[in-house]
């Protein structure tokens, strides 16, 4: 019963979005690993700071705005996220990207599920050097490398502020090969 | 956002080669043989100690005649070397050799210095090896 009432009712806060203060989650999982702040604009507008690690070759930093649709039961939110991936070893990349993804959670409750789904686009640049008895030509090549990102899991609230989420990562990384899903634990925090 | 925009400026990936003006002349095995010419171009030695192995294509053409000019662009960051193989469609099946064809004859010359036009002359007498 102590334990019951210490559950506050939990909110997905960095997890969905749109928070009314300053908010952190920070998760580590098998094998993507994340942190994430959203830092509130207005009612409806957070400037969200993300990097994300897969194992430890995949960096992915992104700067970006989350917007407020709908805040019922259920909350909605979007965000437009752009920058950069640095990819290291056998498959290495590097390049700008951005992301569309919309996160939806719910407000009430003790355990909210959530639930994030985005659309995720690498700009790749490849260069070409042919060296001819003439001279050297180089030419520069984009790529574009498309993605989908995905994840569905809970929250649990701890105190007013605090919350614990696991959740299941599903991207396909890129479409049309659905990679390895992954799981990951996180620890959520909120400013009063 | 300037970081960003640098970031969008970085090059992912870099391929290097070297153009090289291929100048051959085929002597098939037989006066009478005719066919269309496939030409190949391989590194002539890939990998490294115990992985290493011989001929890694890395383009083919043909010709109408034994006698060739071509210009190949030869990837720097894979192998070494540069071999040129050569066999005649005698039987305009599109394949060296077949267990009911066997009379084709290819050949192969590996060039020891990879200058900007190399001269090859590829005498076709490998006979077929079933």
């Amino acid at each position: 019963m102590s334990l019951l009432l210490w559950l506050a009712n939990a909110f997905a806060s960095a997890v969905v979005g749109a928070t009314k203060e300053w908010s952190v989650l920070t998760q580590v999982g098998a094998p993507w690993k994340q942190v994430r702040v959203h830092a509130p604009l207005n009612s409806t507008f957070n400037i969200v700071g993300e990097y994300q690690l897969a194992k430890t070759t995949r960096h992915q930093f992104f700067i970006g705005l989350n917007q407020l649709y709908v805040d019922r039961k259920w909350r909605l939110t979007g965000d437009v996220f752009a920058g950069t991936i640095k990819q290291i070893g056998e498959l290495s990349q590097q390049g700008a990207a951005g992301e569309l993804r919309l996160r939806a959670g719910r407000t009430t409750g003790k355990a909210t599920p959530w639930v994030s789904l985005g659309t995720h686009h690498l700009l790749l640049r490849d260069r070409t050097v042919i060296e001819r008895e003439s001279g050297i030509e180089t030419t520069v090549t984009p790529k574009h490398v498309w993605s989908l990102t995905g994840a569905v899991g809970i929250e649990v609230g701890f105190r007013d502020n605090w919350g614990v989420v696991v959740g299941l990562d599903l991207p396909w990384i890129p479409v049309p090969a659905p990679s390895i899903p992954g799981a990951h634990v996180g620890v959520t925090w909120s400013a009063k | 956002m300037m970081f960003v925009l640098l970031m969008g400026g970085c090059i992912n990936d870099t391929t290097r080669f070297q153009q090289v003006d291929i100048v051959g002349t085929v002597i098939p095995f037989a006066e009478s043989d005719q066919g269309v010419l496939q030409v190949i171009a391989y590194h002539a030695q890939y990998g490294a100690g115990s992985l290493a192995y011989p001929f890694l294509e890395f383009d083919r053409t043909e010709f109408d005649s034994v006698q060739f000019e071509w210009t190949i662009n030869i990837p720097q960051e894979e192998g070494e070397g540069l071999a040129i193989r050569a066999w005649l469609d005698t039987d305009g099946d599109g394949n060296f050799c077949s267990p009911d064809f066997q009379e084709e004859y290819g050949g192969t010359v590996v060039v020891d210095n990879v200058d900007w036009i190399v001269d090859v002359v590829i005498p076709l007498t490998d006979p077929c090896d079933f």
